[in-house]
């Protein structure tokens, strides 16, 4: 059957070209498998034809490789052999959403009167329909302030939404208080305990998809985003999809920084207006409030290059070249003409923009 | 001209969509959440709430329902329920319930009759897998060879015919609870051996076997009208998943993609829709080596979310848009 059969990529495994070498990114089981180039030439230039026309095409030079790959494609469940083509088709890659806002971030410090300055900001994101939100707590608040700020989000169940939380890691927080703390707010999808004193990931026995991570690294200020790492990569169709044609972090994307001031990310310089004396759907109006939301991987230096640009997520607020959008994040340490990790702050050619933003402060 | 067109302008825009489902139900919630970018109104009966109904028989078929004229119904769980919660608590409830079922599938059947329905409880509730054999076998559909019999003598006959058959419920999964320790749950399709057959009496009670197809993959099917979503679904690389695929298998999950269906199949099936009257729901094909789709079964609130999650499809965009 093989013989004879033409070779299709299963759909929604998609392989990625990159400078030096490519990847395929197994959307289904959420994989990144890294393939030559030369493999990526015959995924892309023979689907639809048989294992035999591609080895005649390479004059029977390379029977011996062509195998391998495919032996190795079948292995993995990214190819199959069919003898009707036509009833497999691509995948489609449109990405959408029902609502204008899809994720936000809220940075919180300590006010006396936190807790109804942000009640006004999660009413209002409630109102725009936002599904996930993040809350960054970088005070260290005491445990009841912390619960005090779920029990008042608790009470607005008119609509589904998840939230994501950074706090400050303390003693009291351990795994018995995590996780009473997940079942009572069902709402919540992950907590994030930075200057941890161990990096640590938790799942806890009937939570699902929910989970704790233990950070040991401190989270002083929202300077502290924006970081590039392959674990951050996410293989799936949604990231996939939205990185085809909207920037990976900032599209669809509303926050509002620790002084109340609304921008797109709490990193930005600009911004459109304060929580005080403005509204979040206001501040979208503003014809510049969008204007990242579009730029693609494949139109930032470098990134246009890598592999990993359909499943790396993006930074916008910390760039190597301070004054040209389309430069690569800064905080990524890959190089996709080397295929070699560094680490990025002592990386001589970033002090410059290290310098600008100013990290030490 | 002016005025007719403000009428059915006017008539659009009161329109309320009635959704019928239960509290969690993924499915819906994801339709839900289009319809509010739509702004088209709706409201959600889950299996608990109340719905005050009145039918009135003695006018024509457009004014017996003239109540919901300005609604349309999606029956996407369960069903309608016309008792006031309090009486649901008491003991005559089973017997309130059983003319309710009455009236809510006549009221199903005018709704349908006046395409003011989607989906439906009735087709869920009296779902008969032969009947839908049958009427996909007259449609032209091809089905696995299926004998439902109490002789063993037939089941030899039958056995001997093929390779392999199988064994499946033929209304409900088998679940007993014999005490709170002790639960017998169906494990779906099995394979028959002939050490099976011998151990039977020669007479037994009703049973349901088919034919085992050898696949090459299957396909599921979400339709609503006119609007099909399939899915190929590759297991036949994984023993654990080899009989049916809703064994499913955690460790790797089975390849599945988008799936294009030839059009003499779906013209096929586009058949078996008008005939079994059943407007919306999820078909189980399976393909063999030859390349010939056998028709399995048909689940008429079956989910959509996993199919459309896993191909990209936007089908609770398409519902939303479509109700
Ligand atoms: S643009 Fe950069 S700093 Fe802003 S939210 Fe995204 S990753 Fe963080
Ligand atoms: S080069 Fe760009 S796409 Fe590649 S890992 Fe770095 S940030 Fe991501």
């Amino acid at each position: 059957m093989i013989k004879e059969n033409v070779f299709l990529l299963h759909s929604n495994c998609m392989p990625v070209k990159g400078y030096r070498r490519s990847i395929i990114c197994d959307l289904q089981r959420h994989e990144i498998e890294l393939i030559p180039n030369d493999l990526y030439e015959i995924l892309s230039e023979f689907q639809g034809k048989t294992i035999n026309h591609i080895k005649k095409f390479y004059k029977n030079k390379y029977d011996f490789i062509i195998d391998d790959y495919f032996s190795y494609l079948v292995r993995k469940e990214y190819v199959f052999f069919t003898n009707t083509p036509r009833f497999f088709p691509k995948m489609n890659l449109e990405y959408n959403s029902p609502f204008e806002i899809t994720n936000a971030i809220i940075d919180v410090t300590y006010s006396l009167n936190f807790l109804a300055l942000n009640e006004n900001i999660i009413d209002q994101l409630i109102k725009l329909k936002c599904k996930h939100f993040e809350i960054r707590i970088f005070d260290k608040f005491s445990i009841e302030d912390i619960i005090s700020l779920l029990k008042m989000i608790s009470v607005k169940d008119d609509f589904f939404f998840q939230l994501g939380l950074y706090v400050k890691y303390s003693n009291e927080m351990d795994s018995k208080f995590l996780k009473n703390i997940l079942k009572e707010y069902s709402f919540i999808n992950y907590i994030i305990l930075y200057n941890s004193k161990v990096n640590e990931f938790k799942k806890f026995q009937d939570l699902d998809d929910r989970y704790v991570v233990q950070i040991k690294e401190n989270f002083l200020n929202e300077k502290s985003c924006g970081k590039i790492d392959k674990t951050l990569f996410i293989s799936n169709v949604k990231t996939y999809t939205e990185s085809q044609s909207n920037n990976s972090c900032l599209n669809r994307k509303v926050s509002v920084d620790k002084e109340g001031n609304i921008k797109n990310c709490p990193s930005m310089l600009q911004h459109f207006g304060n929580i005080k004396d403005c509204t979040i759907e206001e501040a979208l109006n503003h014809k510049d409030f969008k204007k990242y939301w579009n730029i693609t991987k494949d139109q930032i230096d470098v990134c246009k290059d890598c592999e990993f640009r359909y499943v790396c997520t993006d930074c916008r607020a910390y760039i190597e070249e301070p004054d040209n959008p389309y430069s690569k994040p800064l905080k990524c340490g890959y190089n996709p003409y080397t295929n070699i990790w560094e680490e990025w702050s002592t990386n001589p050619l970033k002090q410059r923009a290290i310098e600008h933003y100013n990290f030490l402060e | 001209m002016e005025g007719k067109w403000s009428f059915l302008m006017k008539s659009k825009k009161n329109k309320e969509i009635i959704i019928v489902s239960e509290d969690d139900d993924k499915s819906t919630n994801l339709v839900i959440e289009w319809l509010h970018a739509y702004g088209k109104s709706f409201k959600r009966y889950n299996d608990d709430s109340f719905f005050d109904l009145s039918i009135f028989l003695n006018k024509d078929l457009k004014n017996v329902l003239k109540k919901y004229s300005n609604n349309v119904f999606w029956i996407r769980r369960g069903g309608l329920k016309f008792s006031p919660n309090l009486i649901s608590e008491t003991f005559f409830y089973n017997h309130i319930k059983t003319e309710e079922k009455a009236v809510k599938y006549f009221f199903e059947k005018m709704l349908y009759l006046n395409r003011k329905i989607y989906g439906s409880s009735y087709f869920e509730k009296e779902n008969n897998k032969i009947n839908n054999l049958f009427l996909a076998r007259e449609s032209g559909l091809k089905i696995p060879d299926t004998l439902i019999t109490t002789s063993k003598k037939e089941l030899n006959l039958f056995f001997n015919k093929y390779d392999s058959i199988i064994n499946k419920c033929i209304f409900h999964p088998i679940r007993f609870n014999i005490d709170e320790n002790y639960k017998i749950q169906g494990s779906g399709t099995v394979i028959v051996a002939k050490e099976n057959i011998d151990f039977f009496d020669d007479f037994f009670s009703l049973s349901f076997f088919q034919e085992y197809i050898e696949k090459q993959y299957e396909v599921r099917i979400f339709f609503l009208k006119d609007f099909f979503f399939s899915m190929a679904i590759f297991s036949q690389n994984d023993e654990k998943t080899k009989i049916d695929y809703r064994n499913y298998n955690r460790e790797k999950s089975n390849r599945n993609i988008p799936f294009e269906l030839p059009r003499k199949i779906k013209n096929k099936i586009k058949k078996f829709i008008k005939k079994s009257k059943i407007d919306t729901g999820s078909i189980d094909l399976v393909v063999n080596n030859k390349n010939d789709f056998f028709f399995l079964e048909i689940n008429p609130q079956g989910q959509f979310n996993w199919v459309s999650e896993t191909c990209n499809y936007y089908i609770e965009k398409k519902i939303a848009e479509e109700l």
